[in-house]
C-alpha cells in the first residue's frame, strides 16, 4: 500500500463508488427490459430506449472512473508501465463507438419528444 | 482595460508563432509516435529554438538574456504548445530555474551556472523535488510532521555536502547539465525548517541518471529518475541559507519558480486548446454526415462553440495572470488558472474527439495526441492538492507566499 501523510486527496475514490454501481444497475435494468418486453407494454418500465441510456451512462462513468483512478496514482497514472493510462485511453473508446454520446443523447431526447426523424436524417 | 500588446510583446508572438508552424508542428507526430522514454526527444530542435531565444527567454537582460516579461513569456508558450505542447515544455522548462538563479544566487554562483546556461544552447536545467514515496506530501506537506515530504538525505563534511537518495520523474532529468535538488540536511524537524536547496551539476561525482519515464503523453519531454550515491556537492553550490526550505531558499522568488509553474500550465494549456479548435473548425468545414457538412448540424455546432467560449475564457484568464504577475501582483489566480486549465484542456479536446467521431480516436493521431497530452495535467495542475493548496493563497490574500511545486 502506498502512504501519504497529506490526507486531502479522497474524493476520487468515493465518486468512484457511486458511478460504478449506477451503470452496472443501468446495465442489468436495460437487459431485463430486452429480456421482458411484456413489461414494456404492461408499463411496468419506461418505453424510453433505456440502453441506450444505459451505454451513454456508462462510457461516461468509465471515462470519468478512470481519469479519477489515474489521478490517484500520481505521476503514475501517465506511465506506460502502468496500467492505468491504458485504462483512460481505451475508456475513451466507448465514448465513439456506435455513434457518438452527443447523437446517442439526442436520439433519447427525440424519444421522450416522440419526434420521429425523417428518413433522409436518420443516417 | 487595454488588452493591446506593445511592440516587444507582438515580437515575441510573432517569432514564437513561425518557430512553432515551420520547426515544432511538422516533428510534432513524427517525435510523439517515437517508442521509449528518451527516444522522442530531439537536440537539433532545442538548439534551433535556443538560437532564437527560447531556451534563455527569462534571463535577465543584465545578465544577457532575453528578459522578457510575463505577458510575452505566457504569449511565447501557448504560441510553442500550439505546434507541440511537449516541447513549449521543454524550453519554458528553463524559465523557472533562470528566475531563480538570477533573483536567489551569489554572484559567484550566477558566474558559475548562468553564464554556462546562457552560452551553450544543449544546457537545459530541471528541479528534483519528487521522491517514490513523497509527491503530494512535498506540494502540500503536513505542517509540523518530520515524516512528511522528501527523504534524499544530505549530510556536510567539512566543505561539501555528502547527499543520498532517490529523486524521480524530474523534468529534463535525462538531459538536464543542472538540476536544483531538495535535500533533508535535518531529518529530525519539518520539511521547511530541514530542507535545503542544492545545485547540482550533471557532472557531480555520485550523480547518476536512473530509469527514463515512458509516458502516454507529452512523449517529447523527459521526465527521469536522479539517483544520488554519496554524491559529493559543495557548501558553495547551497541556494541561500542551509535549513531554509526550499521556498525561503529562493529569498523572495515569488516572480519564478512555483508561481511561474502555475502560469506556465495554464499558457501550455491555452496552446493545446487553439490547436484543438483549429482542427475541429476544419474537420467541421470539410466534412459531411447525413448529407450535410458537420458544421450544418446543431449538435457539432454547440460543441464547437463549447470549445471556443472555454479557450477565449481561458484566454483572457492566463493573460490576466501574466500581466499581474508583471504587476507584481501574485494573488491566488496564478494557482486557480492553472486549476482550471485541466477542466479546460481536457473537456477541449475530447470535444475536439467527439467532432471527429471514430475518426478521433482510431485514425487521426493529432486528435488522440492532443488528448494524451491533456491527460498530464490530471497530476500535474488540476490534482485535489493542487486545487485544496490554492485555498491557502485565497486565505492568506495578496501576502500568499506559494508553496513548493514538483513539476
Amino acid at each position: 500500500m502506498r502512504q501519504s501523510l497529506n490526507a486531502t486527496p479522497a474524493p476520487a475514490p468515493w465518486c468512484q463508488r457511486i458511478a460504478s454501481p449506477i451503470a452496472r444497475n443501468a446495465i442489468w435494468k436495460a437487459a431485463w427490459i430486452l429480456d421482458h418486453p411484456d413489461a414494456v407494454a404492461g408499463r411496468s418500465v419506461s418505453d424510453l430506449p433505456l440502453h441506450v441510456l444505459a451505454r451513454v451512462y456508462t462510457a461516461e462513468a468509465v471515462n470519468e472512473i478512470a481519469l479519477l483512478a489515474a489521478e490517484c496514482f500520481g505521476a503514475m497514472g501517465v506511465m506506460r508501465d502502468m496500467p492505468l493510462q491504458k485504462y483512460v485511453h481505451d475508456s475513451m473508446v466507448f465514448v465513439h463507438s456506435e455513434e457518438t454520446d452527443g447523437a446517442a443523447k439526442l436520439a433519447v431526447a427525440e424519444a421522450v419528444a416522440g419526434f420521429r426523424r425523417p428518413a433522409a436524417d436518420a443516417a | 482595460m487595454d488588452f493591446s500588446l506593445n511592440e516587444e510583446q507582438r515580437h515575441w508572438q510573432a517569432e514564437a508563432r513561425k518557430f512553432s508552424e515551420e520547426e515544432l508542428r511538422p516533428r510534432s507526430l513524427e517525435h510523439d509516435q517515437i517508442e521509449g522514454g528518451f527516444e522522442p526527444w530531439n537536440w537539433e530542435i532545442i538548439e534551433k529554438g535556443s538560437k532564437l531565444g527560447f531556451r534563455t527567454l527569462a534571463v535577465p537582460k543584465e545578465w544577457g538574456g532575453p528578459g522578457v516579461d510575463f505577458v510575452s513569456q505566457a504569449l511565447v508558450m501557448a504560441e510553442l504548445a500550439r505546434g507541440d505542447s511537449a516541447m513549449s515544455k521543454a524550453f519554458s522548462q528553463n524559465w523557472k530555474w533562470s528566475h531563480l538563479i538570477a533573483s536567489a544566487c551569489t554572484n559567484d554562483q550566477k558566474e558559475r551556472f548562468l553564464k554556462p546556461f546562457l552560452a551553450d544552447h544543449r544546457y537545459v536545467m530541471g528541479r528534483g523535488i519528487t521522491e517514490p514515496n513523497a509527491g503530494s506530501d512535498n506540494r502540500m506537506p503536513p505542517e509540523d510532521d518530520p515524516k512528511a515530504g522528501y527523504r534524499l538525505r544530505a549530510v556536510r563534511e567539512g566543505n561539501d555536502w555528502i547527499l543520498n537518495g532517490e529523486k524521480c520523474f524530474i523534468a529534463n532529468g535525462s538531459v538536464g547539465s543542472l538540476f536544483f535538488v531538495d535535500a533533508r540536511t535535518n531529518p529530525d524537524v519539518n520539511i521547511r525548517s530541514g530542507g535545503t536547496l542544492f545545485m547540482v551539476p550533471k557532472t557531480t561525482p555520485g550523480f547518476r541518471i536512473g530509469k527514463v519515464f515512458n509516458k502516454r503523453g507529452w512523449r517529447f519531454y523527459q521526465n527521469a529518475e536522479l539517483i544520488f550515491e554519496n554524491a559529493r556537492v559543495p557548501h558553495a553550490n547551497v541556494v541561500g541559507d542551509v535549513g531554509t526550505g526550499s521556498v525561503k531558499a529562493g529569498k523572495g522568488d515569488t516572480t519564478g519558480g512555483d508561481i511561474f509553474g502555475d502560469l506556465e500550465l495554464a499558457a501550455n494549456a491555452l496552446g493545446v486548446c487553439d490547436d484543438a479548435c483549429q482542427m475541429a473548425m476544419a474537420h467541421a468545414s470539410k466534412h459531411k454526415r447525413a448529407g450535410r457538412y458537420l458544421m450544418e448540424h446543431q449538435l457539432v455546432q454547440l460543441r464547437i462553440n463549447e470549445m471556443h467560449a472555454l479557450t477565449e475564457a481561458l484566454r483572457s484568464y492566463v493573460m490576466r495572470v501574466a500581466w499581474q504577475h508583471d504587476r507584481k501582483e501574485h494573488s491566488a489566480n496564478a494557482g486557480l488558472v492553472m486549476n482550471w486549465s485541466t477542466d479546460v484542456i481536457q473537456r477541449v479536446t475530447r470535444l475536439n474527439m467527439e467532432i471527429h467521431g471514430a475518426e478521433g480516436c482510431m485514425m487521426n493521431a493529432r486528435v488522440d495526441k492532443l488528448v494524451r497530452d491533456a491527460m498530464v495535467w490530471t497530476h500535474l495542475a488540476g490534482d485535489t492538492v493542487q486545487r485544496v493548496k490554492v485555498l491557502r493563497r485565497l486565505g492568506k490574500g495578496a501576502r500568499a507566499v506559494a508553496g513548493a511545486n514538483a513539476d
